[in-house]
């Protein structure tokens, strides 16, 4: 195909995931460079907002992970988390934006090579779709146009 | 309709309540709202079927509350919202009456909130006929599709907030939108701000809306707001097995969680 | 100017539209599929209404869009540049089929965005905005021009002011200029005016002026600090 390269932007917990990615870096795995990583306390804390913003400025994908349940270092936000991206989800889907571009994942601090896999494979299926022209057509919908569309 | 009104009289004559919440005739032939504080009044309310409105939203504002004791209209959405407000301890049994409505209109015996969960629970707690069909009208769209029919509709919308000014959930005194530290919502009603606003209000409705659809009929433009907020009810009660306001116990949804909590997409 | 009287007969209306439309967008109340009346840009004439009476939101966007940019900056480290909105590309639109009560709203608009500065945005557009009102055959029970000084056949903020006749033709009151170019562009299109009369519906006044505006009848002028001087010595007094 084209040049594309996708943009992922990956919301990951730091006790777990972002643990597991330094991991996946200490054992020298090679896994594609397209994803920024932000770091949170916790996947309780992501906000289904930032997902969105996300996308407003420029993402193709996203990826969420965290701690497995049982092993929060917060005891429970993982739990409230997924409740939260399990409706997340059903909105997204009723509205219809590409829930095929976020992966949610848990990742331990001791998979390394897990991580490495949800990157690869998260990145390798954006490449696949495309850029999110439809969401950045929305959003860098010209004034002038929708003025013009009334 | 007389009980009703007789009703109310007695409450405000004995000083039970200081004042009755329910629906009067307007000057264009609309029912409205009516706050009736003297007992010769009474004789204005009227219940029919222009009587839509979610009354449960004025159970939280300042003004009414001061006014004392509240007595309320209710009929099977109202009461819901009243059930969901007092389990998130927005309005307290002891300060309300429930006058509830069948839908046979006659007036029902509301002794107390336990008397209003059994009724409730016996109800159909589901999504109104009407709404089911246009639900399923949507969703046997392919995504895409449904992308470009909320974005026709959604690039209506001229941020007005009446679905959040008649939504009886939506009382937070200082609401996301109207912070600027940081702008979550942008002000502008440009479609994808709207968009981002639409998510947020069903998001946060999520596991409390009720299914009354005030938000969708109150729309100056005719954006159907309240499916949004009903996909996800019914979303609730499919993940979770619950419906919002029907128990003064109630938990909220998304506060609390149950460890086996089924998903099929989290990898 | 002095105000001329044209008739345009039933099929030049539908000439006239596409005449406006060649050379400027037109805004125009078309019924949208939930039955609301709505204004959009450019509908075909044949999707236009005549028969509405208020449209769901006013035709404020014209002159006042609901989204505009005003300006657009980028920032570069410690510089920030900003670009300006070439106001000389406003285009020229036609308001198309707009009410009385809408169409006397303009000139508010204009005394609060041009009041001590000019509001560059507003009057550009407004300067450029050309009129075609429509008067009123149809009024509802919700209708207010009569509670407000106007009429369903008020001239005030039209071009050109079209009316229907009995028998399906127009009576166009060519008010201002601007709407003496656009017959003088199409002359064929206006005719000498005939005896047929108009069909103006009549709207119930609501309202007694003051309650609408607030304005009681002060008397002789009074300056603003003698009048909020005078209100605090009689609240003083009520006391």
């Amino acid at each position: 195909m084209s040049d594309f390269e996708p943009k992922v932007v990956a919301f990951v917990c730091n006790w777990c995931t972002y643990a597991g990615a330094d991991l996946t870096g200490t054992s020298r795995i090679k896994y594609a460079s397209n994803v920024k990583i932000i770091r949170f306390p916790c996947t309780g804390r992501i906000d289904f907002m930032l997902l969105l913003k996300a996308f407003a400025n420029g993402a193709d994908g996203i990826i969420v992970s965290g701690c497995h349940p049982n092993d929060c270092h917060y005891t429970s936000g993982n739990f409230h988390a997924k409740r939260r991206w399990i409706m997340f989800k059903e909105l997204m889907d009723f509205m219809g934006i590409d829930m095929n571009r976020i992966t949610f994942s848990w990742v331990s601090a001791a998979e390394g090579a897990k991580w490495a896999d949800v990157v690869n494979t998260t990145v390798a299926r954006i490449r696949d779709l495309g850029p999110y022209v439809s969401y950045k057509e929305l959003v860098n919908k010209s004034v002038e146009e929708e003025v013009k569309n009334e | 309709m007389n009980n009703l009104i007789n009703r109310a009289k007695e409450l405000l004559e004995n000083k039970t309540v200081q004042v009755v919440i329910g629906y009067e005739a307007g000057p264009t032939g609309v029912a409205r709202p009516a706050f009736i504080t003297d007992p010769a009044r009474a004789e204005n309310l009227i219940f029919d079927e222009r009587c839509v409105q979610n009354l449960a939203v004025y159970l939280t504002k300042t003004e009414v509350k001061k006014m004392g004791k509240m007595a309320i209209m209710a009929t099977l959405p109202v009461m819901r919202s009243i059930m969901m407000l007092i389990s998130e301890q927005q309005v307290f049994a002891e300060n309300i009456v429930v006058l509830g409505i069948s839908p046979e209109r006659s007036l029902l015996d509301i002794a107390d909130i336990q008397v209003m969960q059994r009724y409730i629970e016996k109800s159909d707690l589901g999504n109104p006929v009407k709404d089911k069909e246009l639900l399923a009208g949507l969703n046997k769209l392919n995504p895409k599709e449904r992308f470009e029919y909320w974005q026709k509709e959604l690039s209506k919308c001229i941020k007005c907030y009446a679905c959040r000014q008649a939504c009886p959930m939506c009382y937070c005194t200082r609401c996301t939108v109207e912070v600027n530290q940081p702008q979550w919502i942008p002000v502008q009603s440009n479609t994808h701000g709207n968009m981002e606003w639409h998510i947020l209000r069903a998001m946060h409705l999520a596991g409390r809306c009720i299914s009354c659809g005030e938000c969708g009929r109150v729309c100056p433009v005719g954006i159907p707001c309240h499916l949004l907020t009903m996909q996800l009810a019914d979303q609730v009660h499919n993940y979770f097995n619950v419906y919002a306001g029907t128990s003064d116990k109630m938990s909220s949804v998304l506060s609390t969680f149950e460890p086996n909590d089924k998903e099929s997409f989290i990898i | 100017m002095e105000t001329t009287r044209k008739l345009i007969r039933k099929q030049s209306i539908e000439k006239l539209y596409n005449h406006l439309s060649a050379t400027r967008m037109i805004y125009a109340p078309v019924i949208a599929n939930d039955k609301q009346v709505e204004y959009k840009y450019n509908p075909g004439f044949n999707d236009v209404t005549f028969e509405h009476i208020r449209s769901t939101l006013s035709v404020k966007n014209v002159v006042f869009p609901k989204v505009e940019n005003l300006f657009f900056y980028s920032n570069m480290k410690t510089e920030s540049t900003i670009t300006e909105v070439d106001l000389n590309k406003i285009p020229e639109i036609v308001l198309w089929g707009a009410h009385p009560c809408d169409n006397a709203a303009f000139d508010t608009l204009r005394s609060i965005f041009c009041w001590d500065i000019n509001d560059e945005f507003f009057s550009r557009r407004l300067e450029k905005l050309l009129v075609i009102g429509l008067s009123c055959h149809l009024s509802d029970e919700y209708c207010f021009c009569t509670s407000v000084g106007l009429a369903p056949d008020s001239s005030k903020g039209s071009d050109i002011l079209l009316a229907r006749l009995q028998n399906g033709d127009y009576k166009a009151d060519i008010l201002t200029k601007k709407g003496n170019d656009v017959v003088q562009s199409a002359p064929e299109l206006f005719e000498l005016m005939s005896d047929e009369k108009e069909i103006i519906t009549s709207v119930k006044q609501k309202f007694r002026h003051e309650q609408v505006t607030g304005i009681r009848d002060l008397g002789p002028y009074v300056s603003y600090k003698e009048l909020v001087n005078k209100s605090v010595e009689e609240e003083v007094k009520n006391e």
